[in-house]
């Protein structure tokens, strides 16, 4: 097994759902090594049904469910449908809020897709910027195909009206 | 004007999915309803903006680190299988080796109490043919079928697990 290059050919996309959907930016680097060791732990019982960038995908998501679960024991999170559900937690990762210059777009754009829930920031992610099909998000969130694209829209939507409403509307052209 | 198309539709519209006569009646409510034109633009700008934004890089040490316990893992598991396997081939001897045990016990027990009456007939001829005396032969016989069955009741519980786990563990395969 060549597992350089599964951490090369995926540390992006694994990287990327760990910063949409855990706050706590200091345990970021324990999940990503945790994530690609469930991964070489899991790789036997990939069965190819779906593509490998799915699959850790959905791992990469549901190790972070799990972390968030642990660290958070005394709060009743629910199971991972609820947690996707849920709002995000309060706040803005500091990295996001760092230099937030008004001429600064993506990371002012960034910082508003921060504040998405997780069930509407996950799906925009994985579909502007991973590429994945809507069939593909439906297997990792675990979600109907029509309810993806459900989310997808109104994640659109409330995308653009925290940019409106945080006085952005030129980010939009 | 609140906007009154269904979320799923106004999406495939925005991504070109749909068409034909469905495509020409959305864009026949479109011309009539500016509540959902305007909407329809502004994700429009929205989509755009979004797929304009890059994925964060991931730290190099990050990489580095998870490459590193992958590896481990991997030579780690690489190295390990010889022991169990050995240990079941030991197991699969002494199971054959019981049960062929316990099916001859149980063959000397039904010669010695269904049979036990021709077989003492049969016991002066035997011993006549080996050359030993017929109430020396008698006794060693009787005795011999007693140690069997001795064992015999003792292994039954053993017997029973054994051929179950044989017959099981070839339904496996």
């Amino acid at each position: 097994m060549d597992t350089d290059r599964l951490v090369e050919d995926h540390k992006k996309l694994v990287y990327h759902l760990i910063h949409r959907t855990v706050r706590d930016r200091a345990a970021h680097e324990e999940i990503f090594q945790e994530v690609f060791l469930n991964v070489l732990e899991s790789l036997p019982r990939f069965e190819g049904r779906s593509k490998l960038s799915t699959w850790i995908a959905s791992i990469a998501v549901h190790t972070c469910y799990k972390f968030v679960q642990k660290a958070r024991e005394r709060e009743r999170i629910g199971s991972f449908g609820d947690w996707l559900e849920a709002g995000p937690e309060p706040g803005v990762p500091s990295d996001v809020q760092e230099g937030l210059e008004r001429d600064d777009i993506k990371r002012r754009l960034e910082w508003h897709l921060a504040k998405l829930p997780r069930k509407h920031a996950l799906p925009v992610t994985l579909f502007y910027l991973e590429g994945m099909s809507y069939r593909e998000i439906a297997e990792v969130l675990e979600v109907p195909l029509g309810t993806v694209k459900s989310h997808l829209f109104r994640g659109l939507k409330e995308l653009r009206k925290s940019i409106e409403g945080g006085g952005d509307g030129t980010l939009l052209g | 004007m609140e906007p009154c198309l269904d979320d799923v539709l106004k999406w495939d519209y925005l991504n070109g999915a749909l068409r034909g006569g469905a495509r020409a009646l959305f864009e026949e409510h479109l011309a009539a309803c500016p509540a959902c034109r305007r909407e329809i633009d502004e994700l429009r700008n929205t989509a755009a903006a979004v797929a304009g934004l890059t994925s964060p890089a991931v730290p190099a040490a990050w990489t580095a680190a998870a490459k590193d316990r992958l590896r481990a893992k991997d030579l780690a598991a690489a190295v390990v299988p010889p022991g169990p396997a050995l240990a079941r081939r030991r197991t699969n001897v002494f199971q054959y080796a019981a049960t062929a045990a316990g099916v001859t016990g149980g063959l000397a027990l039904l010669f010695g109490l269904v049979m036990g009456g021709p077989a003492r007939s049969w016991l002066p001829d035997l011993s006549a043919a080996l050359g030993i005396p017929g109430p020396g032969a008698a006794r060693a016989a009787r005795l011999v079928v007693w140690i069997l069955s001795l064992h015999t009741l003792l292994l039954v519980p053993s017997i029973i697990d054994n051929v179950y786990r044989l017959v099981t563990r070839d339904g496996r395969k």
